[in-house]
């Protein structure tokens, strides 16, 4: 028997388990959003494996480039910018911080209209990131990049759990509206709410790391 | 090298100041005078609270990617670049301020996942070897009037890279 946590989409499965699901601890909490054992529901047997499309539809990938520099989108540089803008300012510098900023904001104002539109739209790049990211965690574990591996598990349980958060939100938009919403401002795990969890449950940071998203009124 | 403190660690008032043989420790904004340290590591031993640690000057070359794993992650952080995109559309063009809030928060998560999974991809260091020819091809391409070509060409001349 499998059960899938409703907040994240986790998957407990019997099979590989050491301990079956039922007799697992009232206390027992989803591993990685932090959700009690009455918030899983049991799966039907006939359903897909689990809410990514898996490694049998997984994008076709070129695993030898022989390019010189990558292609990279507006979107890319900008968010590369905007990251060693925070690498120079932990490192204290200042100036350079500021300087790569710049660029950051730049390449944000020209990044270019996406090829999707609106909600579907993410979804639609959600479900195709799930399937490279399965794809990347065993290429990376091959080679041995734990860097990468990391990475690629911080961000495809962030992008599970936004997927679900998501998904409910359009099956039903007001389990929003009563609570708060929260991100993690180090790996982006988003949080819906009264109070932030103790420690992120995908990066384990401490939870005032995990920042409140005001709502205009 | 110089010693810096974390604000959120620190506990103020005590065993640094004891120690620091230049008095770069004790100062008005809580951060330690960077000018005035000398780097003996003095207040890193004695800090109770493990707040502080050594700044270097110079960082190792970093571990190198295979360009097959490269290209994976880039095919994933350029989709959490389009998905901000596309949630800031969705945040600045709606009067419901639920839906502003929860594309709000997509914007921001996506915007974090896309800047780890670039510096997993090769830019991780701002001093690094590629971090330089980044800012070296963006100077050598053609861009639009408002690109800042000033700031890339200080960045240049700045970072102390190490490759
Ligand atoms: S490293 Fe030495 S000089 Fe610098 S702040 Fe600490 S004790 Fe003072
Ligand atoms: S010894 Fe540590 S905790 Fe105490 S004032 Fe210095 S940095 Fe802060
Ligand atoms: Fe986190």
């Amino acid at each position: 028997m499998k059960y899938r946590c409703g907040v994240c989409g986790y998957i407990y499965d019997d099979a590989v388990e050491a301990v079956p699901f039922d007799e697992l601890p009232d206390d027992w909490v989803c591993p990685v959003c932090g959700e009690g054992k009455e918030g899983f529901e049991p799966m039907d047997e006939e359903e897909a494996p689990g809410p990514t499309d898996g490694p049998a539809t997984a994008p076709e990938i070129e695993w030898e480039e022989d390019e010189g520099l990558r292609e990279l989108s507006a979107g890319q540089l900008s968010a590369i910018c905007s990251n060693l803008a925070r690498g120079c300012s932990k490192q204290h510098l200042d100036k350079e911080s500021a300087l790569f900023t710049e660029i950051a904001e730049y390449y944000e104002r020209h990044s270019v209209k996406a090829q999707y539109e609106g909600i579907d739209g993410i979804l639609t790049l959600i479900n195709k990131d799930l399937g490279t990211m399965e794809v990347g965690k065993m290429q990376a574990a091959e080679l041995s990049d734990r860097g990468s591996l990391r990475v690629l598990t911080w961000s495809e349980k962030v992008t599970l759990i936004a997927k679900s958060i998501v998904e409910r939100y359009r099956a039903d938009p007001s389990f929003i509206e009563r609570t708060n919403v929260y991100v993690c401002d180090i790996c982006g795990f988003i949080y819906i709410g009264d109070e932030p969890p103790e420690i992120c449950p995908v990066c384990k940071v401490p939870g005032f790391l995990i920042l409140k998203i005001g709502r205009k009124v | 090298m110089f010693a810096s403190r974390n604000l959120r660690l620190c506990t103020k008032d005590c065993m640094c100041l004891y120690v620091c043989p230049t008095g770069a420790s004790d100062t008005e904004t809580g951060q330690i005078d960077f000018a005035k340290c000398i780097a003996c590591g003095a207040c890193i031993k004695s800090c109770p609270s493990g707040a502080i640690s050594m700044v270097p000057d110079e960082y190792p070359v970093q571990q190198r990617k295979t360009k097959s794993m490269c290209g994976t992650l880039n095919l994933i952080s350029a989709n959490k670049a389009q998905s901000e995109v596309i949630a800031k559309r969705i945040r600045d063009g709606t009067d419901d301020p639920v839906l502003e809030q929860l594309a709000s928060a997509l914007v921001r998560s996506n915007r974090l996942m896309a800047e780890d999974i670039c510096r997993e991809a090769g830019y991780m260091l701002p001093q690094s070897g590629n971090v330089r020819q980044l800012l070296e091809d963006l100077l050598a391409m053609e861009h639009p009037d408002d690109f800042p070509r000033e700031a890339v060409e200080k960045l240049l001349a700045m970072m102390r890279f190490n490759e």
